[in-house]
């Protein structure tokens, strides 16, 4: 893929938390590029970062983050240089679902005002044709009797049907970049799978990017084409779902992927020893070293730098330093 | 096959919805007539979605919630009939862990005093015996000495979770209903917590019935698995051959549903259920299933299916199966 297709860059983004308790260091130096038409999944355990990478892309982070250093081009813009300009990007360029759509979807107002209201502030067309347009976008994202739906309070509708009608609400404005936080973690597994379906299609129908984060091995299998995997605030290894699945390399992601239970697999699961370290002290050097099977003494002291191993996997890890 | 340790007959839990002046309008079947026994030493797993049931027949079996109808037989003893005074001493030997650690931890009690509440409960312990004890306990669930006086919110989730394990062994329990013990909790986390299970089992001699939504979970940790929908068993198996030998139209969707972190299981087919749970007041006629059933006939309309051993240990309640 050329240059030309990246949709979203992020370069090296640094973000602290300042708290009672001292600075919270969420980001060490992330980066990662999201091509035009791919579905790029984040994965990562509670309290990596992957969610305040995704909020910092739309500069929804919460007022005692300090965004310390970094770049975050979206079609070749830098949206951290200018504020105002997000506003405009936000909901229309770029737009986003969250893990629980009971909790997104305001609980006081119809389901059709919500997305007219999106269309209306977003696009100059009258209130019929917004209405129109919500109808068919109800109906695109596989919700029955649209018209009828259009009528209803979130809580008449199932946790399913509502996370529909919050991807509905995203794509209303035709954005380029859709971020998936976590959407089918609400969910049960059978509903789970008509939504990854559904993103599935969008994907193919809009060719939209889509940045999916997830903590599960499995739904990054299912739907993204290409998988950053976070660590306590940093990106360890990007791949191709294929080289990531088939050919790990991090000992992060070898043993993350070794402590996931498979079908018929039923000898002692490999764990990683120890616990998530706390990023208000985070280890020096490589932020795995303590917990890491081939900790070396480098790694105690330098933090690794991204290699590319084989044709478009980066890994950052001292084990593959540049030249060995 | 083991020696039966619990043995559940057609137990139910209907619990009612109060209408006007707290009139009975109607019942919530949560468990609907469910039998199964579980042998000693063994591992009974539990799947079925959010709703099925699966928490109110842990809780049920344990008397924690009392049941509408059924018994359940413990070591020979019909606990249906027990006395509060007779029952309290029983429950020594049957215990829970649940969920969320954090919720099912009291927030103000340190470690020592959370483990040592049964010890007083039940037995003549001093307090330097219970020290010892509790000791002994951290250690077999893989804590330190250290965390003895530390409170839950000081501890992690995955930590919390074995002080919650080490509770429930701190008695020497024959039975421990786990009910969603990994879900709250990160995958390698999950990881090493399952292994403890295992451990313990080995060591302790437990019979655990394992309650979770996540059938991946489940096939690990299980020696026979129940299936359960909208308050009922569908099947039954060993849980060696859940991936492969299964026959219930929704075991086979849930498994189909499962998203697997493998590059051969992105091509599999799926079978997408339409809709989603049923309300459990007013469930379907016949075979529950049948509204989201792809092979659906008339008789499932009318007719409930029964439990039908289909082959030794197998036990499958669906026409489709039958009839073929």
């Amino acid at each position: 893929m050329s240059q030309n297709d990246v949709l979203l860059s992020v370069r090296d983004l640094v973000i602290h938390f300042v708290t009672y308790d001292g600075i919270v260091k969420a980001l060490d130096g992330v980066s990662f590029d999201i091509y035009r038409g791919e579905v790029f999944g984040l994965i990562g355990e509670t309290g990596c970062g992957k969610t305040v990478t995704s909020l910092s892309i739309l500069g929804l982070l919460p007022e005692n983050a300090r965004i310390i250093s970094g770049k975050i081009f979206f079609k070749g813009e830098n949206l951290l240089e200018n504020p105002e300009k997000l506003r405009g990007i936000r909901g229309k360029g770029i737009s986003m679902i969250f893990q629980d759509p009971a909790t997104s979807l305001n609980p006081l107002y119809k389901v059709g005002d919500q997305i007219t209201k999106v269309i209306l502030t977003h696009q100059n067309v009258s209130k019929e044709k917004a209405r129109k347009k919500a109808i068919n976008l109800l109906k695109s994202v596989g919700l029955p009797d649209p018209e009828r739906i259009m009528n209803f309070y979130p809580f008449e509708l199932s946790g399913g049907m509502q996370q529909r009608v919050m991807i509905a609400i995203a794509l209303s404005s035709n954005p380029d970049l859709l971020i998936a936080d976590e959407p089918t973690s609400a969910l049960d597994v059978t509903v789970q799978a008509q939504i990854l379906d559904l993103l599935k299609k969008i994907r193919d129908e809009r060719n939209i990017s889509i940045l999916f984060i997830t903590h599960n091995f499995g739904i990054v299998a299912e739907i993204c084409d290409r998988v950053g995997v976070m660590y306590a605030g940093t990106v360890v290894e990007i791949g191709s779902v294929e080289n990531i699945l088939s050919n790990p390399m991090h000992p992060y992601t070898k043993g993350l992927l070794a402590s996931i239970p498979m079908p018929g697999r039923r000898q002692k699961l490999a764990i990683i020893r120890g616990t998530i370290p706390s990023l208000l002290d985070p280890p020096p050097g490589c932020r795995f070293h303590p917990r890491c099977p081939n900790a070396m003494d480098i790694c105690r002291k330098e933090k690794p730098e991204s290699v590319e191993v084989e044709d478009g996997h980066f890994v950052a890890c001292h084990l593959f330093r540049r030249g060995m | 096959m083991n020696k039966v340790l619990v043995e559940v007959h057609n137990l139910k839990k209907y619990f009612p919805i109060r209408g006007w002046l707290f009139k009975t309008v109607g019942y919530v079947k949560a468990v609907d007539g469910v039998s199964f026994c579980i042998g000693e030493k063994e591992t009974y797993g539990l799947i079925g979605e959010s709703g099925c049931g699966k928490t109110t027949l842990g809780r049920t079996i344990l008397r924690l919630i009392e049941p509408t109808a059924g018994k359940v037989i413990f070591d020979g003893t019909n606990l249906m009939e027990l006395d509060s005074r007779e029952l309290k001493r029983m429950r020594r030997y049957m215990q829970i862990v649940f969920q969320n650690p954090f919720s099912s931890l009291d927030p103000r009690m340190c470690v020592r005093d959370i483990i040592a509440i049964g010890l007083k409960a039940h037995t003549n312990l001093t307090d330097q015996e219970i020290d010892q004890k509790v000791l002994r306990l951290l250690k077999h669930v893989g804590l330190k000495e250290e965390h003895m006086w530390r409170y839950p919110h000081e501890l992690s989730g995955g930590q919390n979770q074995r002080v919650a394990i080490a509770r429930a062994i701190s008695l020497d329990p024959r039975f421990i209903v786990l009910d969603e013990p990994t879900s709250a909790l990160d995958v390698s986390v999950q990881a090493q917590i399952l292994n403890l299970l295992k451990d313990l089992q080995e060591k302790l001699k437990i019979s655990y019935l394992f309650i979770s939504h996540d059938i991946s979970v489940v096939g690990y940790i299980s020696d026979k698995i129940g299936v359960m929908y909208l308050g009922k068993i569908v099947e039954e198996m060993n849980a060696e051959k859940i991936w492969t030998d299964s026959m219930h139209p929704y075991t086979q969707s849930l498994i189909s549903a499962i998203p697997i972190p493998s590059l051969e299981m992105r091509k599999k087919k799926r079978i997408f259920l339409r809709g989603e749970v049923p309300s459990p007041v007013n469930p379907p006629s016949g075979c529950r299933f049948h509204p989201r059933c792809p092979y659906s006939m008339d008789v499932c309309k009318y007719e409930e299916p029964k439990m039908i051993e289909i082959e030794s240990d197998h036990f499958v309640a669906c026409h489709y199966v039958t009839k073929k």
